[in-house]
């Protein structure tokens, strides 16, 4: 305790003293050398004495790397060494990825996509006739031959479409010239004619307006 | 003195040096979760590939609830016909039309009682319209009230 500490006893700034006193009197600080005593050139081991080699743990205040410079700092390890020991994930996120979309590509779920078929109605043919649904002015009649070809009819309209984009004006077309807005399709297909052709039709209608679809099969090679 | 300032610029040099790195887990925990969900919700059975049509407009619905008939143009004039969703030689319809039609009836009216809803038919493109109206006059018998879909695939 210095004096003015002892005039003051409730005096709570803190002392003024240079770094020297301060180690001096740090109670952790190392006790200063004498003069004559020399500082130890190794420090004793018990385990590594005998083998000659150095205690690992203790090399370090031994001899320390330049890259320290001097300071008192334990390392655990170079940055070489710390990048050594990290995994590098980024081939591993490269096939999880790849294994992603290609799963998310293929993926077929147990939701399908459907058109519901209207049912026939009966074993027995059908007693309405072909020219019946021609007059018929709610329905659009698209007829598709043994080679795929549609034909469309609506009053006094008779148009072959032999793709689907052709089938798609036709529709069009006979929906925009009518005088009252037709709402049904009659599909009449031939035997030969492909399931795929049928359901394009229906498809077509369905995109046109027409919300009401029958299909027929019929082995007449024309209308 | 000295050696406190370069202190501090070593400091600032390191913290400087390092990069800033995101971290990636919760991307590569979401990104397994997705696989995981794909692989099983994927089927990748080549028997249950049939090469449909296409049509832009139409429902969807639960394959579960419904009676499945696969129908594939292997041979122009005798499609094969399969009860169940896969092409299993064990669950063909053999036979002539008329035993064909017959067994489609018993199939779809045994499904119906069994409550499915629907009649779901993965009927193959190329199929001709004479052999799919067949099937569908014999569904019709063995249905009361379900619905008869075809299905097909999304046209972009």
């Amino acid at each position: 305790m210095s004096e003015s500490s002892e005039e003051k006893p409730f005096d709570l700034t803190p002392p003024k003293r240079s770094r020297e006193d301060s180690l001096a009197g740090d109670s952790f600080a190392p006790p200063p050398l004498s003069q004559g005593e020399d500082v130890p050139s190794e420090v004793p081991m018990e385990a590594g004495a005998e083998t000659g080699k150095k205690d690992p743990i203790l090399r370090w205040k031994e001899e320390p790397d330049e890259a320290d410079e001097g300071h008192a700092e334990v390392k655990l390890g170079t940055g070489k060494d710390r990048e050594a020991l990290e995994l590098d994930m980024t081939p591993m996120v490269d096939v999880t990825f790849l294994l992603l979309i290609f799963f998310m590509v293929t993926a077929s779920f147990t939701l399908l996509k459907t058109i519901e078929q209207p049912a026939p109605n009966s074993e027995e043919p059908s007693m309405t006739t072909v020219e019946e649904f021609e007059d018929n002015p709610d329905y659009v009649l698209v007829f598709i031959d043994e080679f795929n070809t549609y034909t469309v009819v609506y009053g006094d309209l008779e148009e072959e479409a032999p793709s689907e984009q052709e089938l798609y004006v036709q529709l069009r077309e006979a929906i925009n010239g009518a005088d009252v807005q037709p709402t049904k399709l009659m599909v009449k297909a031939h035997g030969d004619a492909s399931h795929e052709r049928v359901v394009i039709a229906m498809d077509a209608g369905t995109d046109v307006g027409l919300t009401e679809t029958e299909v027929m099969l019929t082995e007449q090679d024309a209308l | 003195m000295e050696s406190e300032l370069q202190e501090l610029k070593d400091m600032r040099r390191r913290r400087g040096s390092e990069e800033p790195k995101m971290d990636i887990t919760p991307m590569i925990d979401v990104t397994f979760l997705l696989l995981i969900f794909f692989i099983v919700a994927s089927r990748l059975d080549p028997q249950m590939v049939v090469d449909l049509a296409k049509a832009k407009h139409g429902g969807a619905i639960p394959e579960k609830t419904s009676a499945v008939l696969v129908v594939t143009q292997d041979n122009p004039d005798n499609p094969s016909i399969f009860k169940g969703a896969s092409k299993e030689v064990a669950n063909q319809i053999t036979g002539s039309p008329e035993e064909q039609e017959e067994a489609i009836r018993a199939f779809v009216d045994e499904e119906c009682s069994g409550g499915k809803r629907y009649v779901l038919i993965k009927a193959e493109r190329g199929v001709k319209y004479r052999h799919m109206d067949r099937i569908y006059k014999a569904v019709k018998q063995g249905i009361t009230d379900q619905q008869i879909h075809v299905a097909v695939i999304e046209k972009r």
